[in-house]
């Protein structure tokens, strides 16, 4: 994936999510999820889990230590990384993001395609 | 806490198999209690492998937390006026809910249980282990807070009664479950309970109605099934690495049949209970999704995908019996429902006022022309005063598959069945009758399994039932005139729009 092939979007200013906190976004038609670390690292996943495509959103979110437990079935994810923790094995769709001017852009891929990753049975 | 990772030691404390010298494989795991389909040496079962891990301490742990959490928010909102506030018809949907699903739930725990001691591999019975722990929690939790609704409803009591009556949904309830999980063998039971029917379909009943039910405004039954889902993480996974072997060893066949036939058996009861709660007993204004909108993206399109995954293809009726039931056949059940309401444990919600139907016509185009002029008959009759006509003299044919009513005039009606004809086996000199092809055709698989069980309404003609007459039916089926259903708003539907009641008599 390159970076010219990517389609930018304004998703809100930085000052409206506080380190610790996430979103929930619909961009580009796509549930997004996008997290501010603790130490300020912004991040942008897939808004549904893997597993059974319920929304994160809903999920238990413990922002000192950056996991994610969705609400459905417990799955747990490292939103550090999007990595799955239980099961392991699994992760999150990453959208690449940036900050300009105090704006945070998520970038969807322009390739026709709905971006996030399936693993129910993994 | 321990001071290794849970993936440094999870599989060496997990996986405790072991050659038998003492007694031969078929001693230890009987062909009745686990079937292996063929699938020997037992060793081939040891990749059995689920994805989502988890430890005996903290199974204990997550279980207290979530058990703390619900019965606090059921102790507080005991001492509130939320039930009494609730909408009839949603109240019918909870009652209908344990009724059909708290003694079920105790019952899973009889499965889990089988394949905690004959699954075949460690990490199986591990895992149904916690199933066990799983189905005993909601089959107490789901007696519990319908018990301390007892007051405020005396039919909650039918969440503990139901499955022990004679009642016609609850042998539909117990023929299916006995099918499934209560006399069925470990590996049929990973695929068909935990495969097909949790992992498909309890996400429909407890996601889509938690959602329901928190735009309803019932706090107690959202937070109850939403916690209960939790749990499903562990054991519904017992299916896929089930599957997996099975397909590994090129048994895909064995799989494909068991999800098959279980798929179909699950379609029609979901059908009866999440159906008619979804689209008619859920009030409008909090209603999230149709039911066939629910069964799209839950069933039709994540449980397609998983199929697909394990190299499985959608049944061989999927396109030509169950995507087209998914128009007509709860609403046939639910006139059904609706016109016998004596024979059941909740008030049916007839849920056709004029905003509703406007409603179930946008959700389902042509339902006015199809389903909406047995609901302006009965509407007539209502607004007459005569309620009689609204109310059986008889009872209906009912499958031998699925103990549900037979509605196919209800489906040749709505132009989606080429005969409104039920489906006629003969088997060893009886004659047994089908709502459906598939119904017909999963007695046709194993008819031993199936031949000696009597419908309801095999019982009534034969004597069983005494008298034989619809006062003693519904004697028989456990229900006093005090539990029997009415129409849960004294027929304000049939009135709503109008001026004034009987405005519309002529």
């Amino acid at each position: 994936m390159t970076v010219a092939s990517l389609a930018w979007h304004e998703a809100f200013a930085i000052d409206e999510l506080w380190e610790g906190d996430f979103l929930d976004l619909e961009i580009d038609g796509e549930p997004v999820l996008v997290v501010h670390l603790i130490g300020g690292a912004i991040k942008a996943y897939q808004g549904v889990c893997p597993h059974q495509e319920v929304m994160l959103a809903d999920g238990d979110w413990d922002e000192d230590t950056g996991v994610l437990v969705c609400g459905g079935h417990r799955w747990e994810f490292d939103m550090s990384s999007g990595v799955g923790i239980n099961p392991a094995g699994c992760a999150l769709y990453e959208y690449p993001t940036k900050v300009d001017d105090g704006v945070v852009f998520v970038g969807v891929p322009e390739d026709g395609e709905r971006h996030y990753n399936r693993c129910p049975g993994s | 806490m321990p001071a290794l990772r849970r993936s440094e030691w999870y599989d060496l404390a997990r996986d405790l198999n072991w050659n038998l010298s003492y007694v031969t494989e078929d001693e230890a795991f009987p062909e009745v209690m686990s079937n292996n389909y063929g699938i020997t040496p037992n060793e081939k079962w040891w990749a059995w492998d689920e994805p989502y891990k988890v430890s005996y301490r903290e199974y204990v742990h997550n279980q207290y937390g979530k058990d703390a959490s619900v019965y606090s928010v059921n102790s507080v909102i005991a001492r509130s006026r939320m039930f009494e506030e609730l909408d009839p018809g949603w109240k019918s949907a909870i009652v209908a809910h344990y009724g059909a699903i708290a003694v079920p739930e105790y019952l899973a725990g009889l499965g889990e249980s089988r394949m905690g001691r004959f699954g075949r591999a460690a990490a199986w019975r591990n895992m149904a282990l916690f199933g066990t722990l799983d189905e005993t929690r909601h089959g107490q939790i789901q007696t519990y807070f319908p018990y301390t609704l007892l007051d405020k409803e005396p039919r909650m009591d039918w969440a503990h009664k139901a499955l022990h009556t004679n009642e016609w949904g609850a042998i539909a309830a117990r023929h299916l479950f006995d099918d499934m999980f209560t006399a069925n063998d470990a590996v049929s039971t990973a695929i068909q309970l935990t495969f097909t029917f949790e992992t498909g379909f309890t996400n429909l009943q407890f996601l889509g109605m938690a959602a329901d039910a928190m735009e309803v405004g019932d706090l107690d039954f959202g937070a109850l099934i939403s916690s209960i889902q939790t749990d499903e993480s562990r054991h519904a996974q017992q299916g896929e690495p089930t599957v997996r072997i099975l397909v590994e060893n090129g048994y895909a066949d064995v799989a494909q049949r068991l999800v098959d036939h279980m798929f179909w058996r699950s379609w029609h009861v979901f059908a009866l209970l999440t159906g008619l709660s979804m689209d008619y007993y859920t009030p409008l204004e909090h209603r999230s999704h149709s039911f066939k909108e629910f069964m799209q993206e839950w069933i039709v399109k994540q449980f397609l995908d998983q199929f697909r995954d394990f190299g499985l293809e959608p049944s061989w009726y999927w396109e030509s019996h169950f995507l087209p039931e998914l128009d007509w056949y709860h609403h046939a059940l639910h006139l059904g429902v609706w016109f016998w309401r004596p024979t059941v444990w909740w008030n049916p919600d007839a849920g056709v006022s004029p905003a509703e139907r406007e409603w179930l016509e946008e959700k389902y185009p042509g339902w006015n022309d199809t389903f909406g002029v047995y609901w302006d008959t009965i509407g007539d009759n209502i607004r007459r005063g005569e309620e009689t006509k609204t109310l059986p003299e008889t009872f209906p044919m009912v499958c031998n598959m699925c103990q549900i009513p037979v509605v196919t005039p209800a489906g040749f009606r709505a132009g989606k069945l080429e005969s409104p004809e039920p489906h006629i086996h003969i088997h060893e000199g009886r004659q047994y009758v089908f709502c459906s092809e598939p119904c017909k055709w999963i007695f046709q698989l194993n008819p031993s399994r199936f031949a000696g069980h009597t419908s309801v309404v095999d019982r009534f003609l034969g004597g069983e039932i005494q008298p034989p007459t619809i006062p003693g039916a519904l004697e028989w089926m456990g229900l006093s005139p005090e539990e029997m259903g009415q129409d849960a708003t004294n027929y304000a539907w049939a009135y709503e729009g109008l001026e004034a009641p009987g405005a519309a008599a002529s």
